[in-house]
C-alpha cells in the first residue's frame, strides 16, 4: 500500500498556519479547508468497500492515477462529507475519460470550469440540490464535491495556476460547480433516460464550461421563448460558434413547462435551436473567418460563404438540455470550450460503496 | 501545536527515459516538414521560416499538415507520414495554454519516433511546457521560442522574426543548440 506523504505545521494557530502553507505550496484554492488526517481519511476509508488503492482514472496533465484514497484525502479537504464520496469518485472517472479532453481544460487561457452534474434518483439521495440555487451556495454537496474536483485537478492533475493552469481570467466556477437535474419539475424524461440507459439509474455528467449567461424571458409563447434564447446563444466571440461546440441549457422549470406546453419535445428544442441559433460567417472577424470557420466547420458544411449560417453544434443533438433551477422565469446557457466534449460516469457503482 | 495532514498531491508519472534528440547532420537537401495548429497566422511565419531555411540552409519543402483545431494532438497517421518521408519538422504555434501543450505533445512523440523536430511556442508559456515537459520524460524536445504574443506582430514584422530566427531552428534540428541555452552565432549552410 502506497504511503501518502505527511503535511506538518507548528504554529499557535494551526488552521491560519494551513491556509497559508497551502497557498504558498500550491496544493491549495485559497479557501479554508477541512485538515484530511490520517484519522479522519482512515475513518472515511472504512465506510468505502474498495480497495483504497483501486485506480479510478489518469488525471491529465500530470499523468497521475487518481485512486480511492487520493481521491478522498482531497475530498476530505474540500469538506465532503463521506456520503458525498461516490459523486466525488463518478466525477472523477467523467474527467478522467480521454475524450473529456482534460488536459486542454486544464492549461487553456479560456476561463472554462468543470460543471458537474447527476441524473436520476441518487441526486435526490445524496441530497444534491437541483432547485433554487442550485449553482449557487447553501449547500453541502454542491459546494463540496464540485471543490473536491477542482482539488483532484489540482493536485492529482498538476493543474497549478499560473504555472500550469494558464487562464486569462478564471472564473468564480472554478472554485466548484455542481448540482442536480430536477427531474420531478421536468416534462421530458430525464438527462439519463434520454442517455438510454435505465430510467432508474443515475449518472454524473460533466461539461467544460465557459461561464453561463443568464437568460430571463417572461413570455408564455414557445416559439417566442427559443427565438430569444437562440439571438442570446449566437455571438461572434462563442467558441461553440467558432470551434464546433457542445452547448449546454439548463432550462429553469417554469421555461420547460412553456416549452412542453407549446408541443416542444427536448429533440424539438434541440433542432429549433440548431436551425436559428446561427451567425452568417459575415458577423465574424476575417481572422475568425481564416483561421476558426473555415477549418472548422468546412467539412461539415460545405464551402463557406459570406452569408453561410454558422450553428453552435455540429448536430441539434450536440445542444444538451437539462431542467434545473428554482422558481422564476430564468433559464441558463452555459457555452462549451469547443474542444471539450461532456463525459458521464454511472453513479450506481460507486454508491454501492457506501457502508451505512 | 503541532497539526499534521495526508499530503493530497500525488507526484506526475513520468514516462519511459527519453530518447537522444535526434539531429540532422545537414539540412542540405533536408524536406521539412510542418504540422500547422491553425492558429492565426503561424502559417505566415512558417512559410517565411521554411523560405529562410531553404534559401541559407539548402532545406527541401516537406509534408504539410493543418489541424482542425489547435486543441488536441495530430493523428498518427500524420507522424508515420512524415516518418515515411524523411527530413525533419516544425511543429506549431504555441500562443496560448491549450495549443502550447498540443504543439509540444506533437513535437514529443516525432522526437520520440526519432524525427528531428522543432516546436515553436510563445515565452508566456515556456513555464507550462517545461513542467509539461519534465512530467513526460521529454525535456530534450526543440523548442523556439518567440516574444510574445506573436500575433501582435504586423505582417512584414512576422516575416522579418523569421528570418531572423531560422539560424536558430537550423541550429536546434542539427542539435547545436537547447531550450535555455545562450544563444550562440548560427552559421548558413550555403552561405
Amino acid at each position: 500500500m502506497p504511503e501518502l506523504a505527511t503535511i506538518s505545521v507548528d504554529s499557535d494557530d494551526d488552521l491560519e498556519a494551513l491556509i497559508e502553507q497551502s497557498v504558498r505550496e500550491k496544493w491549495g484554492d485559497g479557501l479554508p479547508f477541512v485538515p484530511p488526517t490520517a484519522e479522519r481519511v482512515e475513518r472515511a476509508l472504512a465506510r468505502i468497500a474498495i480497495d483504497p488503492d483501486h485506480p479510478i482514472g489518469v488525471v491529465q496533465p500530470s499523468g497521475a492515477t487518481a485512486t480511492v484514497r487520493n481521491v478522498t484525502v482531497n475530498a476530505i479537504m474540500a469538506g465532503c462529507s463521506v456520503s458525498h464520496l461516490p459523486l466525488v469518485f463518478a466525477v472523477t472517472e467523467a474527467i478522467c475519460n480521454p475524450l473529456f479532453n482534460l488536459r486542454a481544460i486544464q492549461v487553456t487561457t479560456h476561463p472554462v470550469a468543470v460543471a458537474g452534474f447527476v441524473s436520476g434518483p441518487l441526486g435526490a439521495a445524496f441530497g444534491v440540490n437541483a432547485g433554487g440555487n442550485a449553482f449557487g451556495p447553501g449547500n453541502r454537496a454542491n459546494a463540496t464535491v464540485g471543490r473536491a474536483i477542482r482539488l483532484v485537478m489540482l493536485n492529482i492533475g498538476g493543474g497549478i495556476p499560473g504555472l500550469v493552469d494558464k487562464a486569462t481570467f478564471g472564473s468564480p466556477a472554478k472554485y466548484t460547480w455542481f448540482f442536480a437535474e430536477r427531474q420531478e419539475q421536468s416534462p421530458w424524461p430525464s438527462w439519463v433516460e434520454r442517455s438510454g440507459a435505465a430510467g432508474d439509474s443515475s449518472t454524473v455528467t460533466v461539461f467544460g464550461a465557459g461561464g453561463f449567461l443568464n437568460l430571463m424571458e417572461t413570455t408564455s409563447s414557445a416559439d417566442q421563448l427559443l427565438d430569444a434564447f437562440a439571438l442570446s446563444m449566437a455571438a461572434p466571440n462563442n467558441n461553440d460558434h467558432l470551434l464546433c461546440g457542445e452547448p449546454l441549457l439548463v432550462l429553469c422549470p417554469e421555461h420547460a413547462r412553456v416549452l412542453s406546453s407549446g408541443g416542444y419535445s427536448v429533440a424539438d428544442v434541440q433542432r429549433r435551436l440548431w436551425e436559428t441559433a446561427r451567425l452568417p460567417v459575415r458577423s465574424f472577424t476575417m481572422s475568425a473567418r481564416t483561421y476558426r470557420l473555415g477549418p472548422t466547420w468546412t467539412d461539415i458544411l460545405g464551402e463557406l460563404t459570406e452569408e453561410s449560417l454558422i450553428p453552435p453544434s455540429r448536430d441539434p443533438e450536440h445542444i444538451r438540455i437539462v431542467v434545473s433551477g428554482g422558481s422564476g422565469r430564468h433559464s441558463v446557457y452555459v457555452p462549451s470550450t469547443g474542444a471539450t466534449p461532456s463525459c458521464s460516469a454511472s453513479l450506481d457503482p460507486y454508491a454501492q460503496l457506501l457502508k451505512a | 501545536m503541532t497539526l499534521e495532514m495526508l499530503d493530497p498531491r500525488v507526484a506526475p508519472r513520468t514516462d519511459a527515459p527519453a530518447v537522444a534528440t535526434p539531429q540532422l547532420v545537414s539540412l542540405i537537401g533536408t524536406p521539412i516538414a510542418v504540422i500547422d495548429n491553425n492558429k492565426p497566422r503561424f502559417d505566415l511565419f512558417v512559410k517565411a521560416l521554411l523560405d529562410e531555411l531553404r534559401d541559407r540552409h539548402g532545406s527541401e519543402p516537406g509534408l504539410s499538415f493543418r489541424k482542425p483545431n489547435a486543441t488536441n494532438s495530430a493523428p498518427a497517421a500524420w507522424y508515420d507520414l512524415i516518418a515515411e518521408q524523411g527530413g525533419a519538422v516544425i511543429v506549431g504555434w504555441g500562443d496560448c495554454g491549450s495549443c502550447s501543450t498540443y504543439s509540444f505533445l506533437d513535437g514529443a512523440e516525432l522526437v520520440r519516433r526519432g524525427i528531428p523536430t522543432v516546436v515553436v511556442i510563445s515565452e508566456a508559456f515556456t513555464t507550462l511546457i517545461s513542467m509539461l515537459a519534465e512530467s513526460q520524460g521529454s525535456e530534450n524536445v526543440p523548442r523556439l521560442v518567440l516574444p510574445h504574443p506573436p500575433t501582435d506582430l504586423d505582417d512584414q514584422e512576422l516575416i522579418n522574426l523569421a528570418k531572423e530566427r531560422a539560424p536558430e531552428v537550423a541550429a536546434l534540428l542539427r542539435g547545436e543548440h537547447s531550450p535555455g541555452s545562450a544563444t550562440p552565432d548560427f552559421d548558413s549552410e550555403i552561405g
